[in-house]
């Protein structure tokens, strides 16, 4: 009798780790301007019965059940997210998907058509640049992501140009010694007071919201604060932007004397009533970039941009 | 003499059920926005143009570069603010007169207007609305403010708020709340460096 239970036992163990192997799905990828090839490979099983969907800009890939999954990282405009049996893979500037399978060794290829700026290079390529920025918290706060796609052109979305901008701003000023967060690293909508909450977690020092402007300069807003607020509501976080309008003001000259330095560009200052900026309780403003009509956001004005921006929080700081 | 009061006693309930039918009846038909329409006062009516007793003139607010800019026109005389209002937003949706460009998307439609208890007028648009829009903070500011001025101009109430397919939704644009009545935020003045 025992001899059988243990024979039960180990028939049970070996054929749960062939079927644990059957379920690992590995991931690779290759990437050139406006394209964007991403290969699943598993069990000939598996990759037969996986099902692709795509909306927008995310595709999701359905296998039969629970999958382990291996990948080593990832292009610049690709993120991804693995729960149970879905891959959920957001991909920047996603224009057209294709789906095909291929055997020995089964495999998924997905070809994804996405926009040429999309998987431009966001790492600098310069050794990054002594901002004084050690120790400074900062959240970046790329706006739109999902339906909201912003200003729109033939070649570009608001929402993915500042997400690659957004992105680029962690990684510089995290070299540098930053602690630097974002409102949303894919492209998904994010309500207004998500952004708020997220936010009000991390506490920072500097907050800056970045949009796009319709025009062909930029525009730096600060918060418009209503003035005839009651005291016993000063406290209220929509109005945490209070006691911190000073500082607000003082970011968005720098800022707005580094980008006309820089770019030989108008650049306006406004106060607004932002709900965004009136619920931060730091230095907060929202940078409104020049409307891709009329600027070319390649690689190297991004990386123009971003340190640029860097070097104005840097100068506010100090 | 039993049976009289059993008769009674049934004759009264019928009564009463017949009173209940008919008071739910008036107000099913007479919901409450309907009253505050007829209860609003005539002077917040547009003024009728001299010498024209069919039409009524309206004024619309249009965002121009940084401002709004007003246009009259005439529409067709109509008594009850709920359909002044529907008017005015009908017109708005055309945009201005000139050629120059308008924030508002193409294909936006008044899905219906409705005027609470509370003042506050609730304009139902299609998701064209949300989905279509593509511009800066200014533009959406604007919009919105445009909006406003255009119905509180033209009838009497105390606030505007959006709907968008008959739901609130977070925003239009990305960066106002359009979940919230719009007085607040359109009535501070942006201002310039």
């Amino acid at each position: 009798m025992k001899r059988l239970v243990i024979l039960a036992v180990l028939i049970v163990f070996c054929s749960s780790m062939a079927y644990g192997d059957a379920y690992r799905v590995s991931m690779r990828w290759s990437a050139k301007p406006g394209y964007l090839r991403l290969v699943l490979e598993s069990g000939e099983e598996i990759i037969k019965t996986a099902r692709v969907y795509h909306s927008y800009s995310l595709v999701k890939v359905e296998f039969q059940s629970e999958f382990s999954f291996d990948y080593e990282n990832t292009p610049d405009a690709v993120d991804i997210s693995h729960k149970g049996s879905s891959l959920f893979i957001n991909i920047n500037g996603l224009k057209d998907v294709k789906v095909f399978r291929l055997a020995d060794p089964s495999r998924l290829v997905i070809d994804a058509e996405i926009e040429k700026t999309a998987n431009a290079k966001t790492v600098p390529e310069e050794p990054v640049k002594p901002y004084g920025l050690s120790d400074v918290v900062m959240v970046i706060d790329p706006g739109h992501g999902g339906y909201s796609m912003g200003l729109v052109g033939s070649d570009y979305k608001e929402k993915d140009i500042v997400l690659s901008i957004a992105r680029s701003l962690r990684y510089t000023a995290g070299q540098a010694g930053a602690k630097v967060f974002l409102t949303r690293s894919t492209d998904k909508y994010v309500s207004i007071d998500e952004r708020i909450n997220s936010t009000y977690k991390k506490k920072p020092d500097v907050f800056i919201s970045l949009h796009m402007s319709s025009s062909p300069d930029f525009v730096v807003y600060y918060a418009k604060m209503d003035t005839s607020i009651r005291s016993k509501d000063r406290y209220m976080l929509k109005y945490s932007q209070l006691g911190h309008l000073g500082d607000s003001v003082k970011l968005s000259r720098v800022m707005a004397e580094v980008l006309r330095e820089k770019f030989k560009r108008k650049v306006r200052i406004i106060s607004m009533p932002l709900p965004l900026l009136s619920s931060i309780g730091s230095a907060a403003i929202t940078i409104e970039l020049p409307d891709g009509k009329y600027f070319d956001y390649n690689a190297s004005n991004r990386y123009a941009l971003v340190n640029t921006i860097l070097k104005g929080i840097g100068k506010y700081e100090r | 003499m039993k049976d009289n009061r059993y008769l009674t006693a049934l004759i009264s309930i019928l009564f009463i059920l017949v009173l209940a039918g008919g008071y739910i009846y008036l107000i099913r038909m007479h919901p409450p926005e309907i009253a505050m329409e007829n209860k609003t006062e005539p002077s917040s009516q547009p003024v009728t143009k001299p010498g024209s007793e069919e039409h009524i003139s309206i004024k619309l607010f249009f965002p121009e570069g940084h401002k709004l800019v007003m246009e009259e026109r005439e529409i067709p005389r109509v008594f009850s603010q709920k359909k002044i209002l529907r008017e005015v937003i009908r017109e708005f949706l055309k945009g201005p007169a000139g050629t120059g460009p308008f924030i508002m998307p193409e294909g936006v439609i008044l899905l219906s207007v409705y005027i609470g208890s509370d003042g506050v007028a609730y304009i139902d648009l299609s998701e064209d609305l949300r989905r279509n829009f593509h511009g800066d903070a200014i533009d959406e500011y604007l919009l919105l403010k445009g909006i406003y001025e255009s119905t509180i101009s033209n009838i009497k109430i105390n606030d505007v708020k959006i709907l968008i397919d008959d739901k609130e939704v977070d925003t239009i644009g990305g960066h106002f709340y359009a979940n919230r009545p719009l007085k607040q935020l359109v009535t501070q003045e942006i201002k310039f460096d």
